[in-house]
């Protein structure tokens, strides 16, 4: 994909629905939707037309005939989309009213002959040209009576009943235009023309009127001004007509797929309409007007709660930067992605007032605001886009089994509480949906229809830094917020990081970065019955360590990882349920799958001797890399360098090549390993021991399971409040040393781990002399990156200590 | 700061982009009177490499570039830095800049 | 500047300080170049005939950053930077670059421009005049093998439906996929 991404997205979430859609809202776009099955996410919910349709009463024409109709009453119409599933929009704005008389009928009550300019004038007609003579066509006239016949001037009616079908110069069952005399009389004319020249009348002739009837049919109704959706979900458009005398329910009366037509025509009565939908049910409720609206865009937070889908936390968005100009309404921004969908949305500035978003170019990245801007003029001022100050606290939720369907007049207002932070996500537990703030969570019960019943309630001032930082487990939850991490299970909080309390506060030399917390997220290992918090501790940009609680034995411990990890899930893969890591370069990984770090499973590490290296090579003479090995970590385990870890960027016959620099130059007398965890150990710090005048035996062994591959670990001793560990005075191979190899000047104390006894020891015995300054303390560490096997360490025993 | 620096490290047999910015008296950026050339200097200051600039990128008032390629062992040997010395001419007069690479 | 060594993927950061480009007389002239400093005019010279000297230290627009590959395609053209902070001083620009499919593997360069004008006031009858200088910073970068251009997950969800099971990821270069049936 291209370079031209301006800014990093925000973050979003995902939540799955019960009827098997996932849903994901990042809070500047519309939501989106996939159901594992169409080829891309596509925005969730139908939209609606915008405008109104009108309606005409009209005579509808076939072949130059009228169709006959029936429609008589008083009419409304709106406009609803569909999609391809059939799903619904909400309704158009309703048309105008439209009143109809429908069909017309009348009985013949008597014809008579009308006869002479004279006579036909005095009725109004007007005679276009100048009579003939006295036996000319045009002043000879059939006049119908027919009481309250209800006709207008130039209606068309047709006779029935009459002895003769008509034609020529005799009156039949045909169709006539009439010309209204009075309320009971009107003259007949054959013509369909306007009266002109070439009207005339039927033959001075007509048949016994006798049961005579005449009818006229119905005009039938013109829908104009029928909205073309520019939307691609939208597959289909229905126009809905009510029948008359109930304005409660419509039913379908157009269907069309063609939706590129803007007027339809119907002559269909009332019984003749299609499906039913009616608009509210008989409690009022909203079935059809405004419950289908799209899930709200400014949300970034979704998930499911019983049946419904719910949507909280507004997204401010503030990336880049804008340069606004006193008495303009442009505004171009530099640095951001503003989407269409900021549309309406409010604007702050440097200026006392927020103004409302007129339209937004995505283009050129440049809004245009409701009213010109009157603060100073800034090109690079800070700003703010967030929805309606009405929606600081609101959370949205769907129609129940509708995920797509929100009604727009159902939502649930929070009362501010400062003290609460902000909101940051939701989660639902049991029966109970818990809003989460920086430093509090409230609890939403209801029981229906969260709008009417829902009862938001204090659940506890603990909070949580955001969507992801919580981990369910049945009843109860963990949660991370900025005073550590705690267990909650709906009423009552305990505090479970009090052993590593310090990195919350800041008093320990690895602190949490809480500006970069919207990346931080939890996950669990079940296997492991571990969870892990990921975050930044001093300065990456994504997490790259985790802190870790086996909730189990109630411990902790920190990770660090080569590279980083953005985002976690739980999922199941070959069958079994796991954590699954999502880091950079779209790699994802899962947890203690194998002891082998960032390779395939089943490929095998790589442990060697540096021969040569580079600030960003090493090369092993007698290795020959494969790429199975790119993206692993590589780690010096012993000698020169030791301790650093890179990642493998490309590989040649006999060399790797590292993502940065060594810091120190590795040399012939480097280990490297390729794929190899690195951990540390550190025991607290312990009190010597000692009797004055008397040798303290002083010792340190380890007890663990040995490998059947090359592999060792490191101990270091620290003495006191030393930060350099204590160097060896003498050199001693792992022949000689029992397993443990020290060199001369060198701290690292170098441990076999394949030696089979399972056990070894490292003496530093000492005198303590009286009345003088000695050692008070001690400290042991451990640092080790095992080979395809783990490290397995059973027991860590010191002599001549106290405390644990 | 306004000279190019180090500008990164690079393999034998690799290839190095050298670029130059011309400037003016004041610094701003301005077009170069005939084609900016180079020199390589080992760091006993031994020149192994010498040439003109390849092109001047269209758009990029007075930014030149030339992939310079490290073929030849005895000349760039890994663990070394190596010094590049630019030259040009501009409004009259004769100016430099000066880069370094290492090659690993 | 060498910036160091990234992967496709990556986002790439870089600053560019906002220069008051002198002052007085020597305005002209880049290496009487005082530090940076936030955009408020120069009054401190005073000139023998009473004029004062004052700079437009911002410049005409926001300054661009262009990236020129190895092989001399400008593979990014004129991306506006903005401003870091306003409460930092010397003001710093800024912008991310995001190492997509088409910056190739290999080496780069990043080159920022910025115009600076000045304007003087005479007697307090403003006048500008036209000197409009460009300066230009340039920032070498390596794009080393085995990044991803999707670049890193920063949202991810396990789907499991009938046919298949899905992981589903966000990425920072602002896309969306899903991947089918994951396996150890």
């Amino acid at each position: 994909m291209a370079s031209l991404s301006n800014c990093q997205p925000p973050i979003g979430s995902f939540s799955e629905s019960n009827d098997g859609n996932v849903f994901f809202a990042r809070g500047d776009q519309s939501v989106k939707r996939w159901d594992g099955l169409i080829s891309d996410f596509v925005n969730a919910g139908v939209p609606a037309p915008s405008t109104g349709l009108s309606m005409l009463e009209e005579p509808i024409l076939e072949g130059g005939t009228q169709v006959a109709a029936n429609i008589a009453g008083t009419y409304f119409a709106y406009l609803r989309y569909l999609d391809s599933r059939g799903k619904v929009s909400n309704l158009s704005p309703v048309s105008g009213r439209l009143s109809m008389a429908g069909a017309k009928f009348g009985n013949v009550d008597s014809i008579i002959r009308a006869y002479g300019a004279t006579l036909v004038n005095s009725y109004g007609l007007v005679l276009t040209r100048e009579p003939y003579g006295s036996d000319d066509p045009q002043l000879k006239y059939l006049i119908v009576t027919s009481r309250s016949h209800g006709l207008e001037t130039g209606d068309q009616i047709t006779f029935h009943g009459f002895t003769l079908p008509g034609g020529g110069s005799f009156l039949g069952n045909r169709q006539y235009r009439v010309y209204v005399i009075n309320i009971n009389q009107f003259i007949l004319f054959n013509s369909l023309h306007p009266f002109d020249s070439t009207n005339n009348a039927p033959s001075w002739f007509y048949p016994y009127a006798g049961r005579a009837t005449w009818s006229m049919a119905g005009n039938g109704i013109k829908y104009s001004n029928v909205e073309i959706p520019t939307d691609s979900r939208v597959v289909r458009r229905q126009i809905l007509r009510n029948k008359d005398g109930n304005v409660n329910t419509f039913y379908v009366d157009i269907d069309d797929t063609d939706l590129t037509e803007t007027e339809f025509t119907t002559v269909k009565s009332d019984t003749e309409l299609g499906e039913e939908v009616p608009l509210r049910a008989v409690d009022g409720t909203d079935l059809n007007i405004a419950r289908h609206s799209e899930p709200p865009n400014f949300k970034r937070v979704v998930v499911d709660h019983f049946s419904r889908t719910f949507a909280a936390v507004n997204l401010n968005y503030k990336v880049g930067s804008a340069h606004v100009e006193k008495g303009s309404t442009d505004v171009i921004g530099n640095g951001t992605c503003w989407t269409a969908e900021m549309e309406s949305r409010l604007f702050f500035a440097g200026d006392k007032k927020s103004y409302t978003i007129s339209s937004v170019d995505t283009d050129g990245q440049q809004l245009v605001l409701s009213e010109e801007y009157e603060g100073s003029t800034d090109k690079t001022s800070e700003y703010s886009i967030s929805p309606e100050e009405d929606e600081k606290l609101s959370i949205h939720f769907s129609e129940t089994l509708l995920p797509e369907s929100w009604n727009r007049y159902k939502v649930i207002r929070l009362t501010s509480d400062p003290s609460s932070g902000e909101m940051t996500g939701l989660m639902p537990m049991g029966p109970r949906l818990f809003i989460l703030f920086e430093n509090r969570i409230s609890s939403l019960n209801y029981m229906s229809d969260p709008s009417l019943d829902g009862q938001v309630s204090f659940a506890t001032s603990r909070g949580c830094v955001n969507q992801r930082c919580y981990i369910k487990d049945g009843n109860s939850a963990y949660l991370m917020d900025q005073s550590g991490i705690y267990a909650f299970d709906g009423s009552q909080t305990v505090s479970i990081s009090d052993q590593i309390q310090s990195i919350f506060d800041g008093t320990d030399k690895y602190s949490v970065d809480w500006a970069r917390s919207e990346y931080f997220h939890a996950t669990h290992q079940p296997r492991e019955k571990v969870i892990r918090w990921f975050v930044c501790l001093g300065g990456s940009g994504y997490p790259k360590h985790a802190l870790a609680f086996n909730y189990l034995v109630n411990r902790w411990w920190i990770e660090e990882y080569a590279e980083p990890v953005s985002s976690s899930v739980v999922g199941s893969v070959s069958k079994k349920r796991t954590a699954i890591l999502c880091g950079s370069a779209g790699r994802v990984f899962i947890p203690i799958s194998s002891p082998v770090d960032g390779m395939a499973t089943g490929a095998s590490p790589v442990r060697g001797s540096v021969s040569s290296a580079t600030p960003v090579t090493i090369t092993d003479s007698s290795q020959t890399f494969t790429d199975v090995v790119v993206g692993a970590p590589v780690c010096i385990s012993e000698g020169t360098g030791s301790g650093q870890q890179r990642v493998v960027v490309s590989v040649g016959e006999h060399h790797l090549e590292v993502n940065r620099p060594f810091s120190i130059l590795p040399d012939s007398t480097s280990i490297y390993q390729v794929g190899g965890f690195k951990w540390e150990y550190s025991t607290p710090m312990m009190r010597l021991a000692s009797q004055p005048n008397e040798k303290a035996i002083r010792s340190f062994a380890m007890r663990f399971e040995p490998n059947g591959e090359q592999s060792t670990l490191i101990v270091r001793k620290y003495t006191d409040f030393q930060d350099t560990p204590d160097s060896m005075h003498y050199p001693r191979s792992f022949d000689e040393g029992d397993g443990v190899k020290t060199e001369a000047s060198s701290p690292d104390i170098l441990f076999d781990m394949t030696h089979s006894t399972g056990v070894l020891q490292q003496n530093f015995d000492s005198t303590d002399t009286p009345r003088s300054e000695r050692n008070r303390s001690l400290t042991v560490r451990l640092e080790g990156v095992p080979n395809s096997e783990a490290h397995r360490i059973y027991s860590l025993t010191i002599e001549g200590v106290s405390g644990r | 700061m306004l000279d190019s620096g180090f500008i990164g490290h690079f393999p034998v047999g690799g290839t190095v982009l050298l670029f130059v910015q011309v400037r003016a008296q004041n610094l701003a950026v301005a077009a170069a009177t005939g084609t900016p050339t180079y020199k390589v200097f080992r760091p006993d200051g031994f020149q192994v490499d010498s040439g003109d600039m390849s092109n001047a990128v269209s758009g990029l008032t007075g930014f030149w570039i030339k992939s310079l390629e490290l073929t030849n062992p005895s000349d760039y040997q890994s663990g070394q830095t190596y010094t590049v010395v630019f030259s040009y001419s501009q409004g009259g007069t004769n100016r430099s800049s000066v880069s370094t690479f290492q090659v690993v | 500047m060498y910036l160091g060594r990234f992967r496709q993927g990556d986002w790439v950061t870089l600053t560019f300080p906002k220069f008051h480009v002198g002052s007085g007389a020597h305005k002209d002239h880049l290496e009487d170049m005082q530090f940076p400093r936030p955009d408020v005019p120069d009054w401190s010279t005073v000139g023998v005939d009473h004029s004062v000297y004052s700079d437009t230290v911002f410049g005409t627009e926001n300054p661009t950053l262009s990236v020129v590959d190895s092989s001399g395609n400008v593979v990014v053209e004129d991306k506006r930077m903005h401003l870091l902070d306003s409460a930092i001083d010397p003001a710093l620009f800024t912008v991310s670059l995001f190492l997509g499919s088409d910056i190739p593997v290999g080496m780069c360069v990043a080159r920022t421009e910025y115009v600076s004008k000045w304007e003087r006031q005479y007697r307090e009858k403003w006048y500008s005049l036209v000197a409009e200088r460009t300066h230009s910073f340039t920032y070498p970068f390596k794009v080393v093998p085995s990044g991803d251009p999707r670049g890193t997950y920063i949202s991810s969800y396990f789907y499991n439906r009938p046919h298949a099971s899905f992981l589903l990821g966000q990425y920072d270069s602002d896309t969306l996929d899903f991947r089918k049936n994951p396996k150890e």
